[in-house]
């Protein structure tokens, strides 16, 4: 008897069963579903990301310029986070920032899953494949057919790979049916352009699929295999599933809490108060009794008095500019450890959720669709890069401004200072005919040409950047399976068939 | 014959316990409410202590205004008690708005860590780990019922005494409900001793009929999942097919429903926003809100915002369908922290807001002048009779109004599975 004779029994045995034929169907459906699904949710974030680009350019200043990610259109493949994560980022000169969240701008449905192929082939077909494998060895010894398989000069080696590629034949060809229809659906409703990039971030994923599934049989072959009763293995199977699907992502979710906890939001704030008002303390007062002061030196001709009102503006800007610099420094110190914890916490959660093949499965996926953390991480990346371009463009801009903004302290008139007051300045003392003016250290409000501006527009990451995410993972996912394999192997040997 | 339902009903619990199954459930249950109630807990004191802080932070605001253009107050909403129990949308959308009538739309902001990063987490609450675990442990006790004793034989030997088929169910029915609902109490009951110890001030007030009411809820959720789990049985010949039966349904319930029904509310209404959501709001102006809820407030966009709105309440609605979405709706409803909830919120929002209207143009009648401008010498603003908006809670008798429609759908499962698994009980081929 060869490895061959026992996957053409087992196929055969299985298409015998009333499970192909809900499997056919609900698979059909399932799939169908997350094509339609797909097809309004592209378009509606294409929709949105036109219109955000529109009011980006609008709001650009030398403060800060919003950089855009462009929606995925692999996002029918598995949504990943990207309903949750941020559009856009914030750039300034000097640091990247995360958008804060509009509260009520959120959809209350943001949290619940969406129909893509994260989610019909992580809970659906998982299920599926532990529900076609359970009873292949237990519930063949309970028919005492394994018994008479056994017989055969077969080892039992051969018994377990095929009823392993029987189970895999009538399983793959369902999913491939599957996938079939829903790209079929997605391609004709032309709202995205496969490209050949497109094509082969596909083909990883059905590879990746088949040994999802593949590892699923392998789980079911071992619950199987470890139990006499065939409704002791469905147990065994029920439980493993429920494991995976709902208590490793919530304990996940529950324990990086403990180990990378942060900060509440009031400790944040506070921090940022503080920093805030030690910069109103390092402030230099100005006043006009300092301009008093030298204008009343007898000692002094005109001409020198106006150097020293030159002299007392000029370092009054410094220590401005000094403790603005300062207060800049902190505040954005702060706002990168917050991030930064938020961060941490988030990887926690991916590290931990990792145990369950599921997640494994579906972070797998939604990092090449290019939906996911990491690969918002990436575009952050992009952002820091881009900042150097802004920065120089910045420097180059405040430059020309600067020179035009030169002020000497002479004699003006109240209108005049009024004037010069609301075109450039910060704080500003007029005294005795003479005008004492900090130029404004935030540009945000200063109306700038912006046809110079160096335009960012992120198009995801590269496939090769998603390949190599996705490395150690797909790695575990192997490991996984083998490990599960080798599982199964032991305890079908150790196997009572009588 | 009372004798006969008695010893049957008992037989299944004693066999339950025998094989661990109730010791099983009951630690599982205990172990929800160490965690729950712990994290609820903490989760209530942060919220609250911001709350404490922020509630009056208005007034100082009002004390500095100089002109009407300056007088804005804040509607705050406390944190509810109740939230330790389950969270719901809770209060991310929103627990601060400031209202500054006639000078500018509503700003609303959330006491909840409000980044982007965060919404990512799962909630967990005691209702939504109960409602698993309930309904898992219904179907799986349950599905042994009649198929099982068929296969073991035992449902012949039982129907040769003088014993109606419809007292046979009824007493295994009622075991299974035992069975699960007996290690939920222990649970119940370690979670309120944790409250009652560590935060007793969260079971004053109407807290407590909310509990109660509770826990009638869970009652009927799990008779309508034992319901469920006896159907399958039922159904099938064998202990394995109804075993998969009944898990099956209760994929199809618990896993499957809630994102379909979600799915739906989003083919159906749509979320189109004019106006793009756009928070340029750096960490600098952050920190120069020095008197303002340390959140991120963004303004209402009434179109949006209805239809955010219709579409979670159609989703809600096509989640009532099944036992498990009309349980955790009702447990939401009844700790005032479902989308309802937020609704009512902004609803008291937008009513203050005309209030303050009102009050600013007739202030503004007595004095015409000081609407933008103001000199040296005016003295301070008039701000007698401002309106001070409160929260105005949600009553018991409203909020059970509405948990009238939960309500009925968690009956009508748990009457229709019952009454289902009789009649076809009463046809049930009990021959090996």
């Amino acid at each position: 008897m060869k490895w061959w004779e026992v996957v053409r029994q087992t196929i055969l045995s299985r298409l015998y069963d009333y499970r192909l034929v809900v499997l056919y169907v609900v698979s059909v459906l399932a799939m169908s579903l997350a094509a339609f699904s797909a097809i309004t949710d592209l378009g509606q974030a294409k929709g949105y990301y036109e219109k955000l680009r529109a009011v980006t350019r609008e709001k650009a200043n030398l403060e800060m310029v919003a950089v855009l990610k462009r929606p995925s259109p692999l996002a029918f493949l598995a949504e990943g986070q990207s309903k949750n994560l941020p559009a856009y980022l914030l750039v300034s000169a000097s640091f990247v920032d995360y958008p804060l969240a509009d509260v009520s701008k959120r959809p209350f449905l943001a949290s619940r899953p969406s129909l893509d192929w994260a989610f019909v082939i992580g809970y659906l077909f998982s299920l599926v494949a532990l529900l076609m494998s359970f009873d292949a060895v237990a519930g063949e010894r309970e028919r005492g057919t394994l018994k008479l398989v056994l017989s055969h000069n077969v080892s039992r080696a051969t018994v377990l790979a095929g009823k392993w590629g029987g189970i895999m034949m009538v399983l793959v060809p369902v999913f491939l049916l599957g996938a079939a229809i829903n790209l079929s659906i997605i391609i004709t409703s032309r709202v995205i352009n496969f490209t050949a990039e497109i094509m082969t971030v596909i083909a990883w994923v059905v590879g990746l699929t088949i040994i999802f599934l593949g590892a699923h049989v392998i789980i079911g072959l071992l619950a199987s295999s470890l139990a006499a009763k065939a409704s002791t293995a469905l147990v065994i199977c029920f439980v493993f599933w429920v494991i995976e699907v709902v208590l490793v992502p919530s304990s996940a979710a529950l324990a990086s809490q403990f180990l990378a906890p942060i900060p509440d939001s009031k400790i944040y704030q506070t921090e940022l108060k503080s920093a805030q008002q030690r910069y109103d303390v390092n402030r230099p007062e100005i006043s006009s009794l300092m301009i008093d002061e030298i204008l009343d030196r007898p000692d002094l001709s005109d001409r020198e008095k106006e150097n020293q009102l030159n002299e007392l503006q000029q370092t009054i800007i410094r220590q401005h500019r000094q403790a603005y610099e300062t207060l800049h420094r902190e505040l954005i110190q702060i706002r990168e450890q917050y991030v930064n914890r938020l961060i941490r916490q988030s990887h926690m959660v991916q590290l931990l959720s990792a145990m369950s093949p599921v997640s494994l499965y579906q972070s797998l996926l939604s990092s090449l669709a290019g939906t996911d953390f990491r690969n918002h991480e990436l575009f952050y990346r992009a952002a820091n890069q881009y900042r150097q371009s802004f920065a120089r463009w910045v420097e180059r801009m405040k430059r020309a401004m600067r020179s035009k903004w030169t002020i000497t302290v002479k004699r003006v008139s109240m209108q005049d200072f009024d004037r010069t007051v609301s075109e450039l300045g910060e704080v500003g003392i007029y005294e005795r005919g003479y005008m004492l003016i900090i130029p404004r250290l935030s540009y945000k409000d200063v109306p700038i040409d912006k046809s110079t501006l160096p335009w960012f527009d992120y198009e995801g990451g590269s496939l090769n950047d998603r390949l190599h995410l996705i490395l150690r993972q797909a790695a575990t996912l192997m490991v996984l399976t083998t490990v599960a394999y080798a599982m199964a192997w032991i305890a079908f040997i150790r196997y009572r068939v009588a | 014959m009372m004798e006969h339902f008695l010893l049957i009903a008992g037989k299944r619990v004693q066999l339950n316990f025998i094989t661990g199954k109730l010791v099983l459930a009951t630690l599982l249950f205990i172990l929800v409410a160490l965690v729950t109630a712990w994290l609820g807990i903490n989760h209530y004191r942060a919220r609250q202590a911001l709350y404490d802080e922020m509630k009056d932070v208005y007034l100082l605001r009002l004390q500095r205004a100089m002109v009407y253009a300056e007088t804005a107050v804040d509607l705050n909403r406390p944190p509810e008690k109740l939230s330790v129990l389950a969270r719901g949308v809770g209060e991310r959308y929103g627990s601060v708005a400031k209202l500054r009538g006639k000078y500018g739309p509503i700003t609303i902001a959330s006491r909840e860590k409000s980044n982007f990063l965060l919404v990512v987490m799962q909630r967990l609450d005691f209702a939504t780990l109960a409602a698993l675990l309930l309904s898992l442990l219904g179907v799986f006790f349950a599905h042994h019922a009649v198929a099982g004793e068929r296969e073991e034989g035992t449902l012949a030997l039982t129907l040769s005494h003088a014993l109606p088929r419809y007292k046979l169910i009824l007493a295994e029915y009622l075991a299974t409900l035992i069975s699960v609902f007996v290690p939920f109490c222990f649970g119940w009951g370690v979670f309120l001793l944790i409250i009652e110890f560590k935060a007793p001030y969260l079971l004053t007030d109407d807290a407590g009929s909310r509990c109660v009411l509770f826990f009638l809820a869970s009652l009927i959720f799990t008779t309508s999942f034992v319901g469920l789990g006896v159907l399958a049985s039922v159904l099938s010949r064998q202990a394995i097919t109804a075993l998969l039966m009944a898990f099956l349904g209760w994929v199809g319930l618990v896993i499957v429903h809630p994102a379909l029904s979600a799915w739906a509310a989003r083919v159906m209404v749509p979320l189109r926003s004019e106006t793009v959501s756009f928070s340029d709001l750096t960490v600098f102006e952050l920190a120069e809100q020095v008197d303002e809820p340390a959140l991120t407030p963004s303004e209402l966009d009434d179109d949006y915002v209805n239809r955010n709105f219709e579409q979670a309440h159609l989703a809600s609605a096509i989640e009532q369908i099944s036992p498990y979405g009309s349980f955790l709706a009702l447990a939401q409803i009844l700790t005032r922290t479902d989308i309802g909830s937020v609704g009512r919120f902004y609803r008291q929002a937008r009513q203050a807001n005309d209030q303050l209207r009102i009050w600013q143009e007739a202030k503004l009648r007595q004095y015409p002048k000081r609407e933008t401008f103001y000199a040296g010498d005016w003295g301070p603003l008039d701000i007698n009779g401002i309106p001070q908006p409160i929260f105005r809670e949600e009553s018991l008798r409203e909020s059970m109004m509405r948990a009238i429609t939960p309500a009925l759908s968690l009956c009508v499962w748990a009457i229709l599975t019952w009454a289902f698994s009789l009649v076809i009980f009463l046809r049930y081929d009990v021959r090996a």
